[in-house]
């Protein structure tokens, strides 16, 4: 079997639904929305979809049958694996693309989060279930160990302890982001400034999490339409956006924490080198990164696992402005899930796209050619893409 | 005056936990072991990682362990929490390397570092019948 060729692939459509706290609509409507805006920015009809990867909770391939008016469908996924489901659904969406097993794969990602659904919520309203659900409810859920900001704590703090890794970097994340949000009319803190006196004032919720290391919860939906990228080019519409690599990665013990051998282990140390490998790129040669970012600290630990760096030195990565717009490494140029939204990761992709088409606006990186793209996921899945113009 | 939340109770009847459970009522932490290779592991699996096994029996373990890594909560996930904030999760190493979690509830949470040693206790509560594994600071 011959593996992925680079740019076999092209994201050749994108939408977004507006990014709000508080709908009226469902997340299905808003899955539509988005998938709809995706195939007329790909300039193709709704109903030609031939493939579908549903990222989301909610959604079946009968419901994007019905909303689309698909009348082919050949090929349907759901990938579970939390926020690294939309990269791995590209992922998986451009390898059917390359087979052929589908011409026009429609990939999607959306929750009315805000509205119906708040992580965390065991005492009331529908049950957010992980994966390991017997661990969870017999060794963590009776001993207070319910939210995800307090599994990562268990990864952070033991990163601290192992590396005495600078307590700056997250600041600097939090910072960084919502600065880049303000560049974004489409970022729900578009508006709302962040001092550095606000980071250090924000409450501690979990160690060492405040308040505002963590994402937004947000309503609202994304999608992508992957073709062949000689489809695209042929189709004469917005100029494609190739994708060099993608990879997928799971750590040891992919439903545990607590027993992982090595707790700073996550998949996206093992998709990274993949990627690169099959893109036939250096790392210091990318012009952007759109890192997911539930929690300020997991983008610190995912550079280091990619390779930007060793353990325990993001946060000097970080500094002096590397990763802002007009760094060396511009990074979550659109806010991010800090304060953009919190889109699953999906928005990261579709600002990939935009930086590669050069319509991105204030937030635009100069000469944008090549970037990176990560999600991450449930307890350290990821996912990873390569994608240049 | 009672609280009217539920503490999230764990299944003490699920075969993969009755041993453990079972455990900690008479003060011991029992881990899994499988019956064919000796394996130890934790959480429970129904197979063996080493051979795939599927028969087990469950060790006592010493009750003395070392902070791996820790988590102190300063807003709780659930309402049943709440009164017992800031409240500290200690995942407690042993020496074999098997880790297992527990509460450190009423300890000083400024205490609880990695590299911390501990001592299990065991925490009856008698409306649901569960017996809950605190870890400890040793003085």
């Amino acid at each position: 079997m011959s593996r992925y060729q680079p740019d076999t692939a092209a994201i050749a459509g994108i939408g977004e639904t507006e990014y709000t706290r508080g709908t009226d609509k469902s997340g299905l409507q808003l899955l539509m929305e988005a998938s709809l805006k995706a195939c007329a920015d790909a300039g193709i009809e709704s109903s030609a979809v031939d493939g579908l990867v549903m990222t989301s909770r909610v959604g079946t391939n009968e419901d994007f049958v019905a909303g689309l008016g698909i009348t082919d469908l050949k090929f349907h996924a759901h990938i579970k694996i939390g926020g690294a489901s939309p990269v791995a659904g590209l992922h998986l969406a451009c390898h059917a693309v390359a087979s052929g097993i589908a011409e026009r794969v429609l990939v999607s990602a959306g929750r009315n989060a805000y509205s119906s659904m708040r992580l965390g919520a065991t005492d009331s309203g529908p049950r957010v279930v992980w994966p390991g659900d017997d661990i969870r409810r017999n060794l963590e859920y009776p001993y207070g160990m319910i939210a995800p900001m307090q599994w990562y704590s268990l990864h952070a703090n033991r990163w601290f302890h192992e590396t005495n890794a600078s307590r700056e970097g997250m600041a600097t994340v939090a910072l960084n982001t919502r600065r880049h949000a303000h560049l974004n009319p489409r970022a729900w803190f578009r508006d709302r400034p962040m001092s550095r006196e606000d980071y250090d004032a924000s409450p501690m919720l979990v160690t060492p999490f405040k308040l505002l290391d963590v994402c937004l919860e947000t309503d609202g939906a994304a999608a992508i339409l992957v073709t062949r990228a000689d489809a695209a080019r042929r189709a004469g519409g917005k100029p494609p956006v190739y994708v060099a690599a993608t990879a997928e990665g799971h750590p040891d013990s992919p439903d545990d924490l607590s027993n992982r051998p090595d707790i700073l282990g996550m998949g996206i140390g093992k998709a990274a080198p993949r990627a690169l490998d099959i893109a036939g790129i250096r790392l210091d040669e990318l012009d952007f990164a759109e890192i997911y970012d539930c929690f300020t600290f997991i983008v610190l630990r995912q550079l280091e696992e990619i390779g930007f760096c060793q353990r325990g030195e993001a946060p000097d990565f970080v500094a002096n402005g590397r990763i802002a717009l007009g760094g060396e490494l511009p990074l979550n140029t659109h806010g991010g899930l800090l304060s953009q939204a919190h889109i699953s990761g999906m928005n990261h992709v579709v600002e990939a796209v935009r930086q590669l088409r050069g319509d991105a606006g204030q937030a635009q990186v100069a000469g944008a050619h090549l970037g990176l793209v990560t999600g991450y996921g449930d307890f350290g899945d990821g996912a990873i893409a390569i994608l240049h113009n | 005056m009672g609280n009217p939340v539920q503490r999230p109770l764990p299944d003490i009847e699920d075969p993969l936990y009755q041993a453990h459970f079972q455990g900690l009522k008479d003060q011991q932490l029992r881990v899994q072991q499988c019956d064919a290779c000796g394996q130890l592991q934790w959480p429970p699996r129904d197979l063996c990682k080493q051979c795939h096994g599927d028969r087990f029996h469950w060790p006592v373990m010493p009750d003395q362990a070392v902070v791996y890594t820790y988590s102190v909560v300063y807003r709780a996930p659930h309402p049943w929490f709440k009164e017992h904030l800031p409240y500290a999760i200690v995942v407690a190493e042993l020496e074999n390397g098997l880790r297992l979690l527990g509460n450190a509830f009423g300890v000083d949470v400024e205490k609880i570092q990695c590299g911390v040693r501990v001592k299990a206790h065991f925490q009856h509560d008698e409306d649901s019948g569960v017996c809950f594994l605190r870890w400890v600071p040793k003085q």
